[in-house]
């Protein structure tokens, strides 16, 4: 017995050939950038404020008389992660604590940075880019479960803000890509992949936390209303990027972050917060020498 | 929201078509937001009950900041609500207004991508 003559209509274009046309797009843009407004180094917008381009590994191009914007900050964390310094690689951070609470993307950057050649600017754009590919085939898998042409994933993969993300060396690619990750899993109601997702979400971009709460409501709605697809297992494990957030939180701005309090950032009133530092000073806890 | 309504029409700096720009992704990102409402209080959209959630948080922390100051400011802080109105838009499919919804999103990213390929 032969298979159907007739078989189902399937889409001109694939879905993985979309995803590919999402990464063509994506390093489009990356090589107008480069051709027409700046260097691979010139993507972390920094300003002489913040940055001294003597000191920093990469020559990165200053503004002068500027502030610079977040992505300098991005690159300082890129090159060490888990600094205690406040200063160092001729970068100063503006609000260690702020800063760090965004650590995701920094810290895939440090990590692709150890391949031989790649210096910490390109690991950045590297990171970026692939983490808009990954939105993208995220994005193409909920088009199409919703009934969409693949092509329309485009538009869910890289929201109206998301090139300034990319052209500026931001943390939404990594946090945005999680986030569809997350959608997709919460969808297929594969919880543990769902909690991974959302949970590198949050340490990218503390703002997917209102994805995990919103998950969270729903299933909480669902167990109180008696409905059998809310499951107790879901909610905890959407706890985890929840828990993992706070657990970030107080790591940078809790008492172990008291050290991070120079001296030269004591505010002159007691109980007031340190210059650039969540730190109330007096600290509760003892002081360790940074 | 007041201030964000108040800092709708407010100038940016650069040349007046910068401003134009800028002005219109805040009405079309106000407009996108605005379908969104309407199709998923029509019960139109087909999203989760948990993306629904997400998309009003996410909204109304869009909606909670300080004011819209530029684009790079206001685009950041409504990422989470931008790509959610579009995921709502994408599971619209009873109702044109989710293809056009779909199309003024796809409009305003490669408005953007064009101004930030070109911009240090």
């Amino acid at each position: 017995m032969s298979g159907p003559l007739i078989s189902p209509p399937r889409p001109a274009v694939s879905s993985r050939q979309v995803v590919l046309v999402a990464l063509a797009l994506v390093v489009g843009f990356v090589l107008v950038r480069l051709v027409l407004a700046t260097s691979v180094a010139g993507f972390t917008v920094a300003g002489d404020r913040f940055v001294d381009p003597a000191l920093t590994p990469d020559r990165l191009p200053v503004t002068q008389e500027s502030g610079g914007y977040d992505g300098q900050f991005v690159y300082r964390l890129a090159l060490e992660p888990w600094t205690q310094q406040r200063t160092d690689y001729g970068i100063t951070l503006d609000n260690p604590a702020y800063r760090q609470q965004r650590i995701a993307t920094p810290a895939l950057a440090w990590a692709v940075g150890l391949l031989p050649g790649v210096s910490t600017a390109l690991a950045l754009l590297l990171v970026n880019v692939a983490a808009l590919t990954v939105a993208a085939a995220f994005a193409v898998r909920l088009a199409v479960a919703l009934g969409r042409h693949p092509v329309a994933g485009l538009v869910l993969a890289v929201p109206a803000g998301m090139p300034i993300s990319l052209g500026r060396d931001l943390t939404e690619p990594v946090a945005w890509a999680a986030v569809l990750a997350g959608l997709w899993y919460a969808r297929q109601q594969r919880w543990p992949a769902t909690a991974a997702g959302l949970t590198v979400a949050v340490l990218a971009r503390e703002t997917s936390l209102v994805v995990v709460a919103g998950l969270a409501a729903a299933q909480l709605w669902r167990l109180l209303s008696g409905d059998l697809r809310g499951n107790r297992g879901a909610l905890a494990w959407l706890a985890v990027p929840a828990v993992t957030a706070v657990a970030w939180q107080l790591v940078l701005c809790g008492p172990g972050a008291c050290c991070r309090c120079a001296p030269a950032a004591r505010p002159a009133s007691p109980a007031s917060r340190c210059s650039g530092c969540s730190t109330r000073w007096p600290p509760a806890c003892p002081v360790r020498p940074c | 929201m007041l201030r964000v309504l108040d800092t709708l029409a407010a100038g940016v700096p650069g040349p007046p078509v910068l401003t134009a720009v800028v002005t219109a992704e805040r009405v079309g990102v106000l407009a996108l937001f605005g379908y969104a409402a309407v199709a998923l209080a029509t019960r139109r959209a087909g999203a989760t009950g948990g993306e629904a959630v997400a998309w009003a948080l996410s909204v109304l922390m869009a909606l909670a900041v300080a004011g819209w100051t530029s684009d790079v400011q206001f685009l950041r802080a409504a990422n989470e609500a931008i790509g959610l109105s579009v995921l709502v838009a994408l599971s619209d499919r009873r109702s044109g207004a989710g293809r056009w919804a779909l199309l003024l999103a796809a409009a305003m990213t490669c408005g953007v991508a064009l101004e930030y390929a070109l911009r240090r």
